[in-house]
Parts: structure tokens; sequence; C-alpha cells
């Protein structure tokens, strides 16, 4: 493959931007920078620390030499889109980036002195790690469902197989059958999620001529972001298909039998029989984080904002969902907008600059049906420790003539952009 | 992008001092790297897609740029993403996010 002009002006600047440096800096040793995780986050960190810290080496590590974006995976469950087209290559993303890859299982990390060891026998040492490795099932807690188990009631959240098998899962579901979602408690990967599913199935079955077909939400929550954009939009779009039934009245999923499809609510004495469950489990940071002694009590990873420094460990970076980060949702977006302050706060300290300003977006479209889109976006910045909103917002709940149309194609030129810039050109 | 004489120079010379690819845009070899916020806008705004709804801001002159940020702070367009963003910049945030993003040039200035 040539290199592009992109690529090849990116060289360019790569090399205008080494330091003028005098004999001590020459002989400094090249830092060593290892990241962990290939997604939005970590092949975003990757590419920043390539373009602000050249002469740094960075290698990038990711268990699956493939995997799907998770924006757009409901689009891939409902025809929207192939699931080749969601799919990405972790050696195409390092070659898209000049960055090094390595396609193996990080088992261990050791904190202090900065060991990674993976599955494939190597033991890497660096001088500093950016861990983003994404959200764990959180198995025990709903009863009868395990990783094994979760195949035949697919959650499709961890971008592997299960969205194929949950995409021909929906496509044969009966007309009049029954589909329930299982939606988790906060905090969770993608809070728009289990609705923007609930959505594009509703409006694929009427598709596909199975309108009499019943969407049940069973939700651990009470609440939900864009909650009144969602119900009008459901309302006006797909009548009564979709039942959202909050934790209050007795929502929460409490017990599957994955071999006959029953599904126990909280209370409940009957299950509900259903066509097709995929269930959402409740979520933690990915194991890597814990073995690596990341997490706090509450399984996710506690960080410096303005660096995304591990607040446990110096020396390691984790950002992206296994990251503390609120009030940023755990999105790709996020990820990626983190990636971009961590890097810029590591490139900094190599260089004895000031650390960047702590300034983050997030950016995220739901579809509600696949020419009609509603979006939530914030600003944030850090300072002492703690994230700040400087503004958030939603798409109003009365829309504008064609508001909803236009968003929906942003909604696509964003998964293009924001999929673009953190794993380069798709092929 | 056009291979002016200067542009042309410019490449022979980093050739010679073993760089490691001809540069084609000297004219951007000398910015600093963006900020992280300017960084992030690139997420939506991505050069290498330039989409319709959310277009590359490097062929755009600053001052255009600055013009529509505050347009969308103070003029807000029910339903904007960028007026919600806009919202609690200062002139002098904008002017400076602009100034990273854009080109130097006249608001008018066609891209």
């Amino acid at each position: 493959m040539s290199l592009s002009r992109r690529q090849l002006l990116q060289t360019a600047l790569a090399a205008t931007l080494l330091p003028v440096t005098g004999p001590a800096s020459a002989a400094r040793r090249k830092a060593r920078i290892i990241v962990i995780g290939a997604g939005f986050g970590g092949a975003t960190c990757a590419k920043t620390l390539r373009l602000l810290s050249p002469t740094s080496d960075v290698l990038l590590i990711d268990a699956r030499a493939s995997w799907c974006t998770g924006p757009f995976t409901n689009l891939a469950l409902t025809g929207l889109r192939s699931v080749a087209s969601i799919t990405r290559h972790t050696t195409d993303i390092g070659r898209a980036h000049g960055v090094r890859t390595l396609i193996d299982e990080v088992t261990g990390i050791d904190p202090v002195s900065r060991t990674v060891t993976t599955a494939g026998g190597k033991q890497l040492v660096a001088d500093r790690i950016v861990l983003s490795p994404g959200i764990a099932m959180r198995w025990g807690v709903i009863a009868g469902l395990s990783a094994e188990l979760s195949g035949s009631m697919p959650h499709a959240w961890l971008g592997d197989s299960q969205v194929q098998s949950l995409r021909e899962r929906i496509d044969a579901v009966p007309d009049g059958g029954t589909i329930l979602i299982g939606a988790p408690p906060n905090p969770y990967r993608c809070p728009p999620g289990p609705y923007e599913r609930a959505s594009l199935i509703a409006e694929h079955l009427l598709k596909t001529g199975r309108a009499r077909t019943k969407i049940l939400i069973a939700d651990a929550k009470d609440d939900f972001t864009k909650r009144p954009l969602f119900l009008a939009e459901w309302d006006e779009r797909y009548g009564a298909m979709i039942e959202w039934i909050p934790r209050a009245k007795g929502g929460e999923v409490a017990r599957v039998d994955t071999t006959t499809g029953d599904v126990w609510l909280r209370d409940a004495t009957t299950p509900i029989a259903t066509h097709l469950a995929t269930i959402v489990p409740p979520q933690q940071a990915a194991a890597i984080a814990g073995r690596a002694g990341l997490v706090d009590e509450s399984g996710w990873c506690p960080v410096n904002p303005q660096s995304f420094e591990s607040s446990l460990h110096a020396g390691i970076h984790v950002l992206g969902d296994a990251a503390i980060a609120a009030p940023m949702p755990k999105s790709a977006f996020a990820a990626n907008s983190q990636a971009k302050l961590c890097a810029a706060a590591i490139a900094a300290a190599l260089d004895g600059r000031p650390a960047p300003d702590a300034r983050m977006i997030n950016t995220c479209y739901s579809l509600v049906a696949e020419d009609a889109a509603i979006s939530v976006s914030g600003f944030y910045s850090a300072a002492s420790g703690r994230i700040a909103v400087v503004s958030e917002g939603v798409s109003p709940l009365t829309a504008p003539d064609g508001l909803r149309r236009r968003e929906a194609a942003q909604a696509r030129d964003w998964y293009e952009s924001i999929s673009t810039d953190s794993f380069g050109k798709s092929a | 992008m056009l291979l002016t004489a200067p542009r042309l120079l410019l490449a022979m010379s980093l050739i010679a001092a073993g760089a490691a690819r001809p540069v084609i845009a000297a004219a951007h070899v000398a910015r600093p790297p963006l900020s992280p916020l300017a960084q992030s806008c690139q997420g939506c705004h991505q050069p290498a897609v330039n989409a319709a709804t959310m277009p590359a801001l490097s062929g755009y002159p600053s001052a255009r740029i600055a013009a529509s940020l505050r347009a969308a702070r103070d003029q807000p367009e029910p339903g904007s993403i960028m007026a919600r963003f806009a919202q609690h910049l200062s002139n002098a945030e904008i002017d400076s996010l602009a100034a990273e993003l854009g080109k130097p040039g006249k608001a008018g200035a066609r891209p």
C-alpha cells in the first residue's frame, strides 16, 4: 500500500517537529510507551503520541485482530449497515497511524516496574503505559446468565461475533413475537445504546412485515439519556410496539433461562416468554484493569482527569470506558477526546513542557429511525482533579422541520469522521 | 496542492537533509501541533473525510470560522449542535480555536 498524501505530510510534519537538540538530549533514550487497547481510546492515543512525541517508541497492543465498532452496531443489527462495514482491523490501524502493533492478550501489568506480560509470552517494559481496555460484563448479578450462556441472549456490546448472531436472531423473530432488551444500571458503555437498539429494531420489524411484534425494554434504571425524545419518537413512529419498563415498575431483569428464552423481572412470579432476549448486563472496567491494581471499589479506574494518569499508580494512564470520567459519558467520542488530552499530557511531561489545557468534547448521535436522529453533546474542562461541564445539551424535543432528518445525515458523517480520525481510512 | 518554486526548493532541501519523504504542503509544515481541544474538533471535522455536514476546517479562513462560532453562540439556531458547543465560549477562546483550525486570511475569502 503506498503512503497517502496525508501520511507523507504527517511524516514530514513529524520530522520538522523534532526538537533542536543539544548533545544531552540527543543522548536521551527514546521513551517507550505501550498503549493497550486499539479501540477508539487506544488507537487515538497511539496516533496522537506519534504526532506529538515523534521520538518516542509507541507500541499498540490488542488481543483481537478485528472487531466491530460500538457505534453503528445497532445499524448492523438491523440491516442498515453490513457487519463488515463496521469492522476494524488492528494491524490496519497501526499501519494508518505509523505505529507498531502487537496482536496478543495482555495478561498482567506490574504497575510499579511498568512491565506488561502477554499470553504469547512477552515481557515488555515501558516508561509509560496507556490502558484503554474497555469494559467487562459483571456476571453473577443476573441469575442464569454467564459469558457462555449470553451467546443465547446476545448483548452484542463487545463488538465480537455476537453482533452477527444477534443480527440473525432479530431476523428470525416471527410476526407477533416478543423481543426483550435488558438495559443495565449506570454506569455503562453507551448510555443511549439500548434505546437506539429498540428504535431501529422496531423500524426493521415494520419494514419486514412484522408490525405485531412487541419490544419490551426491561430497565434496571428509572431514567435514561434523552428519554423524553425517545419516548416521543417511539410514540409517533412505532405506536405501541415499544414498552419501556423502568426499575420502579419492576423492570430490572433478575433471572433468565437461556435455553427457553424465559426472563424473570424483579418480583415477578411468572417469566416473560421471549422469542429473543438481548440482555445487556451490568458492567465494570475490563479485567486487566483489576489485575493491574487500577480499579477502586466501584470496579472502574480512578484517574487525574487532566492527564488521565491513574490515581493509584503513577506512569500508567487509563482512558475511555474503563476510566472514571463522569460527567463525560462512556462513549467512543469521549474516549477519542480523552486520548488526545492524555497523549498531549504525556508528550508535555516527557519534554518538560507545561501541561496542556484540559478541555474535552463529547458528541453522540442516536438514530431513532433510518432517516431520523437525535444527539447529545458536551464540552468539559478538568481542573483540580475534577471534570466540570462547560456546556451540555440535547436535540430539542419539538424538532423544527427537517431537523431529525438533518441529524441523521450528520450521524452518518459523524461516524465516518470519528472512525477515520481514530483508525484511519477503512478499506 | 500546487508545487510552487519555493515549495520545491524547500522539498529539495529537506530531501537533501535526509527527511523520509519530500514535503508536499510546505506552507503547513511550520504550524505547531493542535491543542487537545482543537484535535477533538477534528473528531467531527475530520480533514481526511471532509464530510458534507461537518467539513474540514483547514480550508477556511480563521476569521470565517471565528465568525461562524460567534454566530452559533449569539444567534443559535434551534437544534444546532455547534450552538450548544459555542454557548459558553469566550471571544478569546473562539479566536484561539479558529486560529488553530483555519488558515490565515479574510473572513470573506473562499476556502
